[in-house]
């Protein structure tokens, strides 16, 4: 039976190749900012990209409870160079995922809804 | 700092017991500070104008003083110094001396400040000890009181920061993990 970190990294790989090159990385991080699992480019530092998007992810969801606008379910910022989004997975860990500037969105947002659900499942 | 440090768990008053432990300050070395705690009472007020004299000449310590009671703020500096000899270093003790490093946090003090002025108060709580029958001992003692007084403001002063990042962040770790600087 496959470990946690390989059924992760099985959901990432899925999420790359129905997604295409439009994801340029993903990483299974938990809410302590540590990476369960990564795909990131061998140019980005996926330990401080995991910590970046639960920083992004705390401050969203106190953002949220401040404008009782309820509970965060995805981030995306838009930057000239490219995209990064961040969804919660479950309860406990959250889905950093890396776009091409020119992205498909909304192929690319219903590809990492599910990916977050079913880590969400493993974690 | 991934793994997960067993200091981490050990928050608030608990603190103290555990630094009371970890220096090893004894049931006698307590009965002796408080055997001088009359002496302390003595010895505050000129504790005090050493103390405020070097904070007041400094322009960028004299700035927390310009809206605040000083009456006020001798009474409880005295009292700090008067109850290091209490000679009960136990959780409501704890709790009181953390209310300083809370002040301290809340006002924005910077703790290089309060570090700097341990030399005022431990010249005169060392002048205490030197009036005790046993000066080596009780100098041994005062010192050690005043380390672990030190250790637990200081203990509130970074628990309220991490309190304060765990909360925008919604993760203690991760808070402990930012301000390390590791990420």
């Amino acid at each position: 039976m496959a470990s946690r970190q390989e059924q992760i990294i099985a959901v990432i790989d899925q999420l790359m190749t129905n997604a295409g090159a439009d994801v340029v990385g993903a990483a299974a991080v938990g809410l302590d900012g540590i990476a369960f699992a990564s795909r990131m480019s061998a140019d980005v530092s996926t330990e401080r990209v995991a910590a970046v998007a639960a920083t992004i992810m705390g401050v969203t969801r106190r953002v949220g409870g401040e404008l009782k606008i309820g509970s965060a379910e995805e981030i995306i910022i838009k930057a000239n160079k490219g995209l990064f989004m961040v969804l919660p997975a479950g309860e406990q860990s959250l889905l950093a995922v890396n776009l091409r500037q020119d992205a498909n969105l909304g192929l690319v947002r219903l590809e990492a809804r599910d990916a977050a659900r079913a880590i969400g499942q493993i974690v | 700092m991934a793994v997960e440090r067993s200091s981490w768990k050990i928050k608030h008053e608990a603190t103290l017991s555990e630094l009371v432990q970890l220096m090893g300050l004894s049931a006698d070395e307590a009965a002796m500070l408080k055997a001088l705690q009359s002496e302390a009472q003595r010895q505050a007020p000129a504790m005090r104008e050493d103390f405020y004299r070097r904070l007041l000449a400094h322009p960028q310590t004299a700035e927390y003083f310009s809206d605040v009671n000083m009456n006020h703020m001798h009474e409880m500096l005295q009292n700090w110094f008067v109850e290091l000899f209490c000679g009960v270093y136990d959780e409501a003790y704890a709790r009181r001396r953390m209310k300083i490093g809370d002040t301290h946090v809340r006002i924005g003090l910077p703790v290089r400040y309060p570090l700097a002025m341990l030399d005022v108060a431990m010249a005169h709580a060392e002048a205490v000890a030197r009036t005790h029958a046993q000066p080596d001992a009780a100098t041994t003692a005062v010192r050690k009181v005043l380390a672990l007084d030190v250790a637990v403001f200081n203990q509130a002063y970074e628990d309220r920061q991490i309190q304060a990042l765990a909360e925008m962040v919604g993760n203690e770790r991760l808070a402990r993990r930012l301000l390390s600087g590791e990420s």
